[in-house]
């Protein structure tokens, strides 16, 4: 298994601005320095309560959001200059790559071992850099920068999103086939009205509506039907990587079993990856295959889903699976019921951002933030006490 | 959308104000088309309005000329041809400042950031100028003639267009089917006149069918002023300039002169009235609170 | 013991008079509340649920009218009373608590001011008193500092603890019944589990009756102690929390069960109810369920159900309820 998506060290702060020349005068911290891997046709959850920043995360992947800092590296490239103006651009490529080949070469003494020091997106990097580039930085960044409509293009086509709310996701005014067909359009994975009908059809009917109805317009559907037609506008580019964000949690129970067991069988037949962004613990635990839950802009704990749940160690994600009620009467279990609310991510607490609420808390976490350490393997946690 | 069409047509049918307004432009837009046939152009400008003879005292209505005669012309031809002159001035200006609107709000609206920090400013500094002073002083500038004090409404009529297509691109901007047209790939242009122009329009739309009203009274009260049509115009404010001497009437007899303020006054009312019922009904039609 | 419900709903028809025809909401609606217990009303939007809850106040819009059936509370009927009666009993017999406390509480008044206003409306007490009695109420909801809290405006409130003023204003009475209507659908987890304990103990003191309306049947299994499942304006079971979840007889019911993701089973795929809500202007003929039933014959589409007894205390809307038993041998995931 390869990782199609990597993220490193991700943040998005956001300014709040004020006065009369927009001063900033705070950030807010939504996402603080994230790191995670997805793996190829796999599923991951992120859960975790609102002002987490799962949200966030998902629209900063889309780049419907520029990050503030960290990389994002898709499908073995770095995508984090892709949407950048092309002055931040180049000063992103010199500090994330020719800065430090520079550096290991003053290390290391020869090119080829700088090469070899590296690995993935790095090491290509690097050999563009020594060999093409001729170590020069203008023209590995122009290396870098060529093309960029298309690779703009490309990564739109492989990294789509399905939103949680069935009403707002769709254009009123349009059709069904203009809202399903805009992305080959405009992609042109289709010539002429006749192949985009067809494309129409064939994605309509893979989400489980009739063709026919591609030329309604979004209000005369259901709820759930509004669901499969999102779904259906995402796969019409037949895209590597899918966002749910919140893909089910709008919807009524019966309807939302449909819409999962829909994004199961989508997800066998056209070898989708899906980052499943919610807050429903239940339904993260029965779609992903690894979990990863938030708090407060930061990860708390990561693991493969039966690891998460045979072993949750972080205490977070044992208050958080203990409030979730059960549908059974017969079991009685005992509740971590959490103090207050959760602190706002302006002013987040010092050291462990979760100690303000903890039951476990000692004196070392309101000093010492507490790193991600791996308790077993592929099961991280980032608490002091985590055994 | 059939069902939907046909349930905004019967609400609006079943709305007297509604019914009345249409009507009202329909009858407007009717004497418009049909000036020439009923007021037939006695000369090579059939704007400008026959003189019929060369006492200048008002006379009241009679055969041949039933709103009466001032300044030696006939108030019925200015009336009937004032109609024209009406959807000209209101036409072209609102469809213009719209138009200007629309572009600088939407680019202030969807681009932010400094661009629509700048371009707000400079539509406040616009509207701390008061409307009419401003147009007074422009048209003064530019020089007399109806085309220059369309100039000068356009030039200060934008703005109100350009801050409400801004607040409800902002509004738009956020929501989720124009985030997924941009995760697409879909360009900032199909965005704005795909996704965001035709969901945040109609507000628009409504608000200039209103002040097409408006303006014929702001475009009146320049001529009033002698700022605006030519002497002789067909044009509804002109023919009010006439009536300016004559306002007091005769002595012991305030009214004599009832005719020359009333047939061109109620024409301006009723034109106004008009476009005021058929901004309202337009606005309950598309209010989706009110749709069942 | 024979207990005597508080609360009692009987046939209930509540319809809705629009442009596009009727709509009846809610038709034909049967249950008792009793006293310090939880009765769970449970369904998906549109059932009627929340309509229902509207009905027994008598706060419906004025397309709404109930047009049968009656709600008895202590024997008298809430839909026969006067309108100024009914006003006394808003408030301080029956009190609500809705989904957003943000969209219930007033911006411009200070929390304090609206539990006050509360009191005074239904008890002869002075403005010191009611102010007393208003910190007394925010300090038992767990608002934390009630003494600067009540001069606070509602947006200065966390989501979580607007909705515990919420309850402080509900109980500033002591109801007898408190309708809760989807009372922590917007708030995050661990604020539900706060509130739903909250309520628990506050019971617990008061003895009041609970009306608990949500959509989530993990909040029924661990709050209610009988079950009202609605579908398309008809109550389809009628069950004790335990019966229910164990030995649920509606298709509806078993089916809603096995299409929820759950924490405490492994599944391995979830049960599919085929098909939507139907639309209440255009309901199908017979038993409302039957298109999207994986049991129905050819009587389902003919004939309405009524709601039959299958054992002690439980009713089921449906002719052919032992066929659920059968259903339940195939084992759809693991249960219970």
């Amino acid at each position: 298994m390869s990782a199609i998506l990597k993220v490193e060290n991700l943040v998005k702060y956001f300014p709040i601005r004020a006065g009369v020349f927009k001063r900033v005068v705070a950030w807010i911290k939504a996402v603080d320095g994230v790191s995670f891997e997805i793996n190829e046709g796999e599923t991951v959850g992120l859960v975790g309560e609102s002002g987490c920043g799962k949200t966030t995360i998902g629209m900063v992947l889309l780049r419907l959001y520029e990050p503030t800092s960290g990389r994002i590296i898709f499908d073995n490239e770095d995508t984090t200059y892709f949407f950048m103006p092309a002055l931040r651009a180049r000063s992103y490529i010199k500090r994330t790559y020719v800065d430090k080949f520079n550096a290991l070469l003053k290390e290391l003494g020869s090119k080829d071992a700088v090469v070899n020091a590296l690995e993935g997106v790095d090491r290509r990097y690097a050999e563009m850099f020594f060999s093409e580039a001729k170590s020069s930085t203008g023209k590995f960044c122009s290396l870098l920068l060529s093309n960029m409509d298309e690779k703009r293009k490309q990564f739109r086509k492989n990294v789509q999103i399905v939103f949680q709310d069935p009403y707002s996701s769709l254009n009123p005014r349009l059709r069904i086939k203009s809202i399903v067909g805009e992305g080959p359009a405009v992609h042109k994975m289709v010539k002429g009205e006749k192949e985009l009908i067809n494309k129409v059809r064939s994605v309509l009917e893979d989400v489980g509506i009739s063709g026919d109805y591609m030329y309604r317009f979004p209000h005369e559907f259901s709820g759930g039907q509004r669901q499969r037609i999102g779904i259906a506008r995402a796969l019409a580019l037949s895209p590597k990587l899918v966002i749910a964000d919140e893909a089910v949690s709008a919807l009524d129970v019966s309807i939302r079993s449909q819409i999962i067991n829909l994004m199961k069988d989508l997800q066998h037949e056209h070898k989708l990856t899906y980052l499943f962004i919610s807050h429903d613990l239940s339904v993260i635990k029965y779609v992903s295959d690894r979990i990863i839950v938030m708090y407060l802009g930061k990860i708390v704990e990561t693991a493969a889903k039966k690891d998460l749940f045979d072993n949750p160690s972080h205490p977070y994600t044992r208050a958080l699976m203990s409030a979730i009620p059960i549908p059974n009467p017969n079991i009685k279990k005992e509740r971590i019921i959490l103090k207050g609310d959760v602190p706002s991510p302006v002013n987040p607490p010092s050291g462990c951002r979760f100690h303000t609420r903890c039951y476990m808390a000692q004196e070392i976490c309101s000093k010492e933030e507490p790193q991600m350490r791996e308790i077993s393997p592929g099961h991280w946690v980032a608490c002091h006490f985590a055994k | 959308m059939r069902v939907e069409t046909r349930r905004t047509l019967r609400r609006l049918l079943r709305n007297p104000s509604a019914v009345l307004g249409f009507s009202l432009l329909i009858f407007f837009t009717l004497i418009a088309i049909f000036a020439p046939l009923i007021c037939p152009p006695q000369s090579y400008d059939p704007y400008m309005i026959p003189i019929v003879t060369w006492d200048k005292t008002p006379q009241p209505p009679s055969e041949g000329h039933p709103f009466g005669i001032i300044d030696g012309r006939d108030i019925f031809y200015g009336v009937v041809w004032g109609t024209r002159t009406a959807f000209k001035v209101g036409l072209t200006v609102t469809l213009t400042s719209t138009l200007v609107g629309l572009v600088i709000g939407s680019i202030a609206g969807y681009f932010g950031g400094w661009l629509d920090e700048v371009l707000m400013r400079i539509t406040d500094v616009f509207l701390s100028i008061p409307y009419i002073l401003a147009a007074i002083v422009m048209t003064a500038f530019l020089g007399m003639g109806l085309d220059k004090v369309m100039i000068s409404l356009i030039i200060f009529g934008w703005m109100a267009t350009a801050r409400l297509i801004r607040a409800n691109i902002l509004q738009a901007r956020e929501e989720q089917y124009v985030l997924a047209a941009k995760a697409l790939g879909v360009s900032d242009f199909w965005v704005i006149t795909k996704h965001i122009l035709p969901n945040t329009i109609f507000p628009v739309l409504i608000q200039a069918t209103m002040r097409i009203g408006s303006l014929v009274i702001t475009a009146a009260a320049l001529s009033f002023l002698g700022l605006g049509a030519p002497v002789g115009y067909a044009d509804w404010g002109a023919l009010l300039n006439f009536a300016r001497n004559w306002l007091l009437g005769a002595s012991g007899e305030a009214l004599r002169y009832w005719y020359a303020i009333v047939y061109p006054g109620t024409a301006m009312v009723l034109f106004v009235l008009a476009w005021n019922l058929v901004g309202d009904a337009l606005r309950d039609a598309f209010d989706p609170r009110l749709r069942g | 013991m024979e207990k005597k419900p508080v609360l009692s709903v009987k046939n209930l028809k509540t319809y809705f008079y629009t442009e596009d025809g009727i709509v009846k909401a809610v038709d034909g609606v049967d249950f008792d509340v009793y006293q310090g217990e939880t009765l769970g009303i449970v369904g998906e939007s549109g059932c009627g649920k929340s309509v229902t809850a509207l009905s027994i106040l008598r706060i419906l819009d004025e397309k709404g009218r109930i047009v049968e059936g009656q709600v008895l509370l202590d024997g008298v009927d809430l839909t026969k009373i006067e309108e100024q009666d009914m006003r006394k009993i808003r408030g301080k017999d029956i009190a609500i608590i809705f989904q957003e406390p943000m969209v219930a509480l007033n911006p411009v008044f200070t929390i304090g001011d609206q539990i006050m206003e509360a009191i005074m409306l239904h008890q002869k007490v002075d403005e010191k008193t009611a102010r007393n009695m208003a910190v007394d109420l925010l300090r038992k909801v767990g608002i934390p500092e009630p003494e600067k809290r009540i001069d606070q405006y509602p947006h200065e409130l966390s989501g979580g603890m607007r909705q515990r003023a919420m309850i402080a204003m509900a109980l500033s009475c002591k109801p007898k019944v408190l309708i809760a209507d989807e009372p922590t659908t917007a708030l995050d987890v661990t604020i539900q589990a706060q509130i739903m304990e909250l309520m628990k103990e506050l019971q617990k003191e008061y003895g009041m009756a609970i009306m608990l309306i949500t959509h989530d049947l993990g909040l029924i299994a661990e709050n209610a102690d009988r079950v009202v499942v609605m579908y398309a304006g008809k109550v389809v079971e009628y069950a004790d929390v335990k019966t229910l979840f164990n030995d649920p007889k509606h298709p509806y019911t078993w089916g809603l069960l096995h299409a929820i993701p759950r924490l405490d089973i492994e599944q391995t795929r979830l049960y599919n109810i085929p098909g939507v809500v139907p639309d209440p202007l255009h309901f199908p003929p017979g038993c409302k369920f039957n298109p999207r039933c994986e049991f129905k014959e050819e009587r389902c589409t003919r004939e309405e159900p009524q709601l039959i007894e299958v054992g002690e205390n439980h009713t089921v809307r449906c002719f052919f309820w032992q066929k659920v038993d059968e259903a339940k041998k195939r084992k759809v995931g693991e249960f219970v």
